[in-house]
C-alpha cells in the first residue's frame, strides 16, 4: 500500500470535517423536520394547518380546539381517561364535525358545542348512565377545520386510530352536507368505518356503505313544512333558494317543496325560483336585498327559505325593510336555523316577520307527542335535566345537542349489538340494519331505525316558531308521512 | 535563517534535500567541521529552528562534561524522536526499548533455560516498575542523561523552546501496552547467537553485564540496528515522516566518536552488507576535531576532502562519495568558513533587532572583520563586549584609543572577569595546559606555525594537536599558519612579555636569515621594532628590484605583529615611532621609513581601528613614485589602493 504523506492534522480535521458535514446532514434536517413538527403541532393528534395555522386533528380531549369547547372537551377527556384507567375492553367513537368555525361556516359555536355537549352525554349514558354495556365507548373529538377545509388531515387521523389503541369503529357527527364532507364520509366508508351522520339533511347522500343518519332528509323536512302550510291554508308561496354549487342541503329542500307544494290544486308557487349564490362572496348579500321589493310585487302568503340559517338572516334584515311594509310574510325554512346563535335567532325575530322552520329535533317534543321521542332520552334534554346540570349556562332549544346525541347513542348501541362477535368497523355499521322494531335507537329526537339507504325510518320533525324574544317555540310534530315512528 | 547560520545556507538547504528524500534513499552522515566557535552549534540551533517544528528532530551532545554511554544516547534520540508533530502520527521505537530493557537490569537467573522461562515477565515488571516512577521507559534515562540533551550554544529562542517542547511531549504510554511484542526481531539478528527471540533478549543481558569488550560492543551494534530497524519500520507507513533528524554536538568527544563508528557500521551493515533498505536517518554532526578514524590528520589517506559548506548539496555528495563498499562512503565532511565582511555586517545588524545599542557600532564592521577574520564566535565576543562596555559611541580618536585595548577589557561584568583575550583563548585552546598554551604563544610569532614549533622546541604534537583542531587558517595552503584570531592573541599575550617577545623575533630572524629568506627576517625584526634595519633594508631593494615586487615585500613585512605600548590612537603610537632626528630633506629613506612606521600599525586592527592612516600611506607612496624615475605605475596604483580603500570580503591577512 502506497504510503500518504498528507499532513495528519489537515486530514484529521478534514475527515472530522466531513464527519461533522454528515452528521449535521442528517441532523438539521432531522432538527428542521422536528422544530417544524413541533411549531405545527398543537397537541398530540392535532396540528397546525393553512394559512390560518388552525388547529385540525382527532383529540380524546387532552387538546380544546375551542375555549368555549374547553368545559364539554375536560368532561370527555375525564371520562376517556377512566375507561381507559378501568382496564375494561373499550373501542371509540369519533365525533367529527368543524369545531374551529369561521364567518364562512355555516354552523355556528353554539351549535357546535351544543352538538359536542350531546355526544358526550350519550358516553355517558352508555359508559355508566343508564344504558350501561360494554364494550366501553371513547369519544374522540375530530376537528376538519373551518369549512371543513383539511378533512383529509383529520379523515387519515381518524383511519389511523382505527388499528391504534383507540381502537376506533365509528365516526358520528360528520357536520353539514358539504361537498368537503361528502369527501370525507367516502373516505371513511371506504376504510370501513361505521359513520353516524346527526344533521347532514341533504338527501343525495345516501347508498354510502357504512353511513346512517338520524335526521330526517331535506326532502322530509320539505315535506313537513309543505304539509304544515297546507293545514295552515297559505295557497301562495314562493321559494328562495341558496344557489351555490356545493350546498345539497339548500337544492334538496327547494327541490323538493317545490314537488310537492304544488301537488294539491289551489296551491302554487307564484313565481320562478329566486335564488342567490352563496359561493360568491360579497354578491349574495345584495342579492338578498334586492328581493322583498319582487316579494312585495308577488304578494306570496308564505316564503320557504331554501338555504343555511346564517343567509336567513340577512335575508329577514332585508324583508324587515320592504317596501310593502302593510303587507305580512310568513317565512318557512329547514332546520339549519338550529346552528343560529341565540343572538342571531333574537336578531331575526326583530323583523316582526313570523318565521317557521322544520327543525331536526326539540326538548318540547316529548311534552307535545310523548310517544314520538324517547321518554328516557328526551328527559336528559328537559330544564333541569342532566345536560343542563352539566352546562347550566346552555340552552339547548336548538337540538343540536339532542340530534348530536342520538347520532352516537346510535353507534354505541351498533358496538353493543356488534359485541357478541368482533366489534369492527364493518360489524358496527352492518348492525345499523338490525335496529328495526325492539332495537329502535331510543333517541330523543325520535325512535330511529333505518332503511336500506341509511336514511331514518319516518323521522319525528318538529315545526317550529321562532317567537319575538328569538327562541324557538314547538308548533307541531310533524313527519313524512305526517305520523312520525312510535315506540315499537 | 537564524543569525547563526548566516553564512551557511548550503548546509539548511543541504539537510531540507535529506528529509525529503524517499525514505529507503541513502542520506549522508553531515560533518561539520571547524574550530571551536566556528558556529557548528548555532547551525545545530539554527536547523533545529528551520526544522524542528516540522520533522522529529534530537539534539545531543556528547562534549558535556558527562559521558554519555552509546545507549543513554539512543535513549535520548529515541525519546526526543516520540514527540508528536501535528502533520505525523507518533513514531514508536519498541524494538530499541525492548533491547533497552533487556539489557537494562541484571537478570536473577542460573540457567538460559531458566533466563528463557522468566525474562518476559521480568521484563514486564521492569517496563512496569520504570513506568510506574517516570511514566514511560525512555523518560528514566533523562534522569541520569538528561545533561547531554542541553541546548547548542547561542540557540535562538525558537530553537530553546522547540527543544523543550521535543523533551516535555516525551510518550505516555497506554497501559497495558508491553515493549516485550517486539521481541522476534532479535530472534533473527546476526549478530545474536539464539534464533529463539528470548534466549536472543537474555544473551543481550549477558553481554551487558557479564560480558567483555567485544561483547559490549556488539551489544551496541545490536541496539544501533534496532534503532535503524525501528525507523525503517515507522517510515513505512502513511502519515509518518521520510526521515528522521538528528543533531549530534560535539561529536569528537570519545563517546561521540563511537557512537558516530557505531552509527555508521550498524547503517553500512543494513545498507551495505545485508542489502537492506538504508535507514531513514539524515545525520548532522558536529566536529572541532580530525577524527582519529579519517587516518592521519594532513587527510592524505581518507578519500574525502573537505568540502565547503557553500554548495553541499545531495548531488556534491553523490559526486565525491567513495564507493559504496567503503563505510567511508557515509560521510559527507563540510569545513565551516569564516564569515566574510558582508556576513559580520549582517550580522550585526541582524543582532540589532534584540540589541538596539549595537546601532552605533555598525560603522565597525570592518574592525571586527579584521580583527577576528570572521570566526562566528569571536563576532559574538566582541560584539557582546562592545554592547556591554562603555566604548565611546562617537567615531574618532577617543574610540581608537579604547579599542586599542579591547583584548584586556572584561567581556561580562559579574563572576566572570576574564579579559575578552582570555575568554577567546580558554575557549579556543581548551584543554591545552598553560606550558602548552605558551608554547604556542611563542610559536604563533612565527607566520609558519610548523617552524615556530620546530624552532622553539616545542614539537611536532604541538603543532599537530592544533591541526587536529581545525586551528590552522585556510587548510590546504602552502603556510600553515595559525587561524589569524588566535595568532592576534596568542602575540597579544606574548607582547606582554617583551623579552619573550624579543627573544622570540630575534631567534626567527636569526633563522630565515640563516635560511637567506631577507623578507621573513625582516618580518621579524620589525617585530622586534628595528625599523631602522627593516628601512636599510627597504631602502636597498627600492631600486634593485621592480616597483610590485618592492611592494609586495614592503607589505609582507609591515604586516608584522608589533607590542607598541598600550596607550593611544594610530597616530600616536606612530608619533612614538618618529626617528629621534627628524631628517631636514625628504630623501627614499625618510620617506619609506615613514611608510614602514605608518604601515605597520595600520596593519594592526587594534591599532588603527578606523585605518586612519590610509591618506598617509597613500602619500607615503605618491612620494616613492616620484622619487623613482621608471616604474612608478604600481606604486602609483597603490597610493590610490590606500586613498581610497576597499575592505576585502575574506582576506584578513592585510588590513
Amino acid at each position: 500500500m502506497p504510503r500518504l504523506e498528507w499532513p495528519l492534522h489537515i486530514v484529521r480535521r478534514v475527515v472530522i470535517g466531513v464527519i461533522v458535514l454528515a452528521v449535521l446532514a442528517v441532523a438539521v434536517p432531522l432538527t428542521v423536520n422536528w422544530i417544524q413538527e413541533r411549531r405545527a403541532r398543537c397537541g398530540d393528534g392535532v396540528v397546525k394547518m393553512g394559512d390560518d395555522r388552525e388547529c385540525v386533528g382527532v383529540t380524546d380531549g387532552s387538546y380544546t380546539f375551542a375555549d368555549h369547547l374547553g368545559p364539554v372537551e375536560k368532561k370527555i377527556k375525564e371520562e376517556n381517561d377512566r375507561v381507559e384507567e378501568k382496564g375494561a375492553k373499550y373501542v371509540s367513537v369519533a365525533y367529527m364535525t368543524s369545531f374551529t368555525l369561521t364567518e364562512d361556516d355555516s354552523n355556528s359555536e353554539e351549535s357546535v358545542r351544543h352538538e359536542l355537549e350531546g355526544a358526550y352525554l350519550a358516553q355517558h349514558r352508555h359508559n355508566r348512565g343508564d344504558l350501561s354495556s360494554s364494550p366501553k365507548i371513547k369519544l374522540l373529538i375530530a376537528n376538519m377545520g373551518s369549512s371543513a377545509a383539511h378533512w383529509e388531515h383529520t379523515v387519515d387521523e381518524l383511519i389511523d386510530r382505527k388499528t391504534s389503541d383507540d381502537k376506533l369503529v365509528a365516526v358520528t357527527g360528520l357536520g353539514p352536507s358539504d361537498t368537503q364532507n361528502l369527501d370525507a364520509l367516502r373516505r371513511l366508508s371506504g376504510n370501513g368505518l361505521a359513520l353516524v351522520a346527526s344533521t347532514m339533511t341533504a338527501t343525495n347522500i345516501e347508498g354510502i356503505k357504512g353511513l346512517v343518519r338520524v335526521s330526517p332528509t331535506n326532502v322530509d323536512e320539505a315535506y313537513a313544512a309543505a304539509a304544515y302550510l297546507k293545514e295552515e291554508k297559505v295557497r301562495r308561496a314562493v321559494v328562495v333558494q341558496d344557489d351555490a354549487p356545493d350546498n345539497y342541503y339548500a337544492k334538496t329542500l327547494g327541490d323538493a317543496f317545490t314537488k310537492v307544494f304544488q301537488d294539491i290544486k289551489g296551491h302554487q308557487l307564484v313565481a320562478d325560483r329566486m335564488t342567490y349564490d352563496s359561493s360568491v362572496r360579497g354578491a349574495w348579500e345584495n342579492e338578498l336585498r334586492y328581493m322583498p321589493g319582487q316579494l312585495c310585487d308577488q304578494k306570496p302568503e308564505a316564503v320557504f327559505f331554501a338555504g343555511r340559517g346564517k343567509h336567513l338572516t340577512r335575508f329577514l334584515d332585508a324583508i324587515a325593510n320592504r317596501p310593502c311594509q302593510d303587507r305580512e310574510f310568513m317565512v318557512i325554512t329547514g332546520d339549519d336555523t338550529t346552528n343560529l346563535t341565540a343572538d342571531d335567532l333574537a336578531h331575526a325575530a326583530e323583523s316582526k316577520v313570523r318565521v317557521l322552520y322544520t327543525g331536526l329535533a326539540h326538548p318540547d317534543m316529548w311534552q307535545e307527542d310523548p310517544d314520538s321521542v324517547s321518554r328516557p332520552s328526551a328527559r336528559y334534554f328537559q330544564p333541569g335535566g342532566l345536560l343542563a346540570k352539566w352546562f347550566p349556562d346552555d340552552q339547548h332549544q336548538d337540538g343540536q345537542a339532542i340530534m348530536a346525541h342520538d347520532a352516537v347513542l346510535t353507534a354505541a348501541q351498533g358496538i353493543q349489538m356488534a359485541a357478541l362477535g368482533d366489534v369492527t368497523g364493518e360489524s358496527v355499521a352492518r348492525m345499523f340494519h338490525q335496529m328495526n322494531s325492539r332495537q329502535q335507537v331510543p333517541g330523543a329526537s325520535g325512535f330511529i331505525s333505518f332503511q336500506n339507504n341509511g336514511n331514518p325510518r319516518n323521522k319525528a320533525i318538529p315545526i317550529l316558531h321562532l317567537n319575538a324574544k328569538g327562541r324557538s317555540e314547538l308548533v307541531e310534530v310533524s313527519a313524512r308521512r305526517g305520523e312520525p315512528a312510535r315506540k315499537q | 535563517m537564524g543569525v547563526g547560520l548566516r553564512g551557511r545556507s548550503g548546509i539548511i538547504s543541504l539537510v531540507g534535500e535529506c528529509l525529503r528524500l524517499e525514505p529507503t534513499d541513502e542520506r549522508p552522515v553531515i560533518m561539520l567541521l571547524g574550530p571551536r566557535g566556528s558556529g557548528a552549534s548555532d547551525a545545530h540551533g539554527a536547523l533545529m529552528e528551520k526544522f524542528g517544528p516540522e520533522t522529529p528532530f534530537a539534539y545531543v551532545n556528547v562534549g558535556g562534561e558527562q559521558s554519555l554511554l552509546p545507549r543513554y544516547s539512543l535513549a535520548l534520540l529515541a525519546r526526543q524522536l516520540e514527540r508528536k508533530l501535528p502533520r505525523y502520527r507518533r513514531s514508536h521505537f519498541p524494538r530499541l526499548t525492548l533491547g533497552l530493557l533487556a539489557s537494562d537490569h541484571q537478570l536473577r537467573m542460573t540457567s538460559l533455560a531458566e533466563g528463557r522461562r522468566n525474562i518476559r515477565r521480568e521484563l514486564d515488571a521492569f517496563q512496569e516498575q520504570a513506568e510506574a516512577r517516570y511514566g514511560d521507559y525512555l523518560a528514566a534515562f533523562f534522569e541520569v542523561a538528561g545533561g547531554a540533551v542541553g541546548a547548542p550554544d547561542g540557540a535562538s529562542t525558537a530553537a530553546l523552546a522547540l527543544l523543550r517542547d521535543a523533551l516535555r511531549r516525551g510518550r505516555r504510554r497506554l497501559p497495558g501496552r508491553k515493549f516485550t511484542s517486539s521481541a522476534a526481531w532479535y530472534g533473527g539478528h546476526p549478530l545474536l547467537r539464539s534464533r529463539d527471540p528470548w534466549e536472543a533478549l537474555v544473551e543481550l543481558n549477558l553481554w551487558r553485564h557479564d560480558g567483555d569488550e567485544d561483547d559490549q560492543e556488539r551489544l551496541d551494534r545490536v541496539l544501533f540496528s534496532a534503532l535503524l530497524e525501528d525507523m525503517r519500520g515507522n517510515v513505512r507507513h502513511s502519515f509518518m515522516p521520510r526521515s528522521y533528524l538528528l543533531l549530534l554536538d560535539n561529536s569528537h568527544t570519545e563517546y561521540g566518536r563511537r557512537f558516530l563508528d557505531l552509527l555508521i557500521r550498524a547503517r553500512h551493515d543494513d545498507a551495505v552488507v545485508a542489502g537492506a533498505d538504508c535507514d531513514p536517518l539524515t545525520v548532522v554532526a558536529s566536529s572541532n576535531r580530525w577524527l582519529p578514524r579519517w587516518g592521519p590528520a594532513t587527510g592524505d589517506q581518507w578519500p574525502w576532502r573537505l568540502r565547503g559548506p557553500d554548495r553541499a548539496s545531495l548531488a556534491d555528495w553523490s559526486e565525491h562519495r567513495p564507493g559504496r563498499d567503503s563505510d567511508d562512503t557515509w560521510w559527507y565532511p563540510l569545513r565551516l568558513r569564516d564569515l566574510n565582511l558582508d556576513e559580520v555586517r549582517i550580522r550585526i545588524e541582524l543582532e540589532l533587532r534584540h540589541h538596539p545599542d549595537l546601532a552605533p557600532f555598525t560603522r565597525l564592521a570592518p574592525f571586527v572583520h579584521r580583527l577576528t577574520a570572521g570566526l562566528p564566535r569571536a563576532v559574538s565576543l566582541v560584539l557582546e563586549l562592545l554592547r556591554h562596555s562603555s566604548v565611546p559611541v562617537e567615531d574618532g580618536a577617543e574610540q581608537d584609543r579604547w579599542l586599542r585595548t579591547l583584548p584586556d577589557r572584561t567581556p561580562r561584568e559579574g563572576e566572570d572577569t576574564r579579559t575578552l583575550a582570555e575568554a577567546a583563548l580558554d575557549h579556543l585552546l581548551r584543554g591545552f595546559d598553560p606550558a602548552r598554551r605558551m608554547a604556542l604563544e611563542e610559536s604563533a610569532a612565527a607566520r609558519d606555525l610548523s617552524i615556530g614549533t620546530r624552532l622553539l622546541g616545542s614539537g611536532d604534537s604541538l603543532f599537530g594537536e592544533v591541526r587536529d583542531r581545525w586551528l590552522l587558517h585556510s587548510p590546504g595552503t602552502v603556510t600553515p599558519a595559525l587561524h589569524p584570531w588566535l595568532r592576534r592573541l596568542l602575540l597579544w599575550r606574548l607582547a606582554g612579555r617583551p623579552d619573550d617577545w624579543d627573544a622570540v623575533h630575534e631567534l626567527l630572524a636569526e633563522h630565515f636569515r640563516s635560511e637567506g629568506r631577507p623578507v621573513q627576517e625582516m618580518y621579524h625584526r620589525l617585530a622586534a621594532e628595528r625599523i631602522d634595519e627593516v628601512t636599510g633594508y627597504l631602502v636597498e631593494r627600492f631600486p634593485a628590484v621592480p616597483a610590485a615586487q618592492w611592494i609586495s615585500e614592503f607589505n609582507t613585512i609591515t604586516a608584522a605583529p608589533n607590542r607598541l605600548g598600550q596607550a593611544g590612537g594610530p597616530l600616536e603610537l606612530l608619533a612614538d615611532l618618529a626617528p629621534d632626528e627628524p631628517p631636514e630633506a625628504v630623501t627614499t629613506a625618510s620617506v619609506i621609513r615613514e611608510l614602514i612606521t605608518a604601515r605597520w600599525v595600520w596593519s594592526d586592527p587594534l591599532a588603527d581601528p578606523g585605518m586612519r592612516l590610509n591618506d598617509m600611506i597613500a602619500d607615503g607612496f605618491n612620494q616613492l613614485s616620484r622619487l623613482r624615475r621608471n616604474d612608478i605605475v604600481a606604486l602609483f596604483n597603490e597610493a590610490e589602493r590606500y586613498r581610497h580603500w576597499r575592505h576585502p570580503l575574506t582576506r584578513a591577512g592585510e588590513g
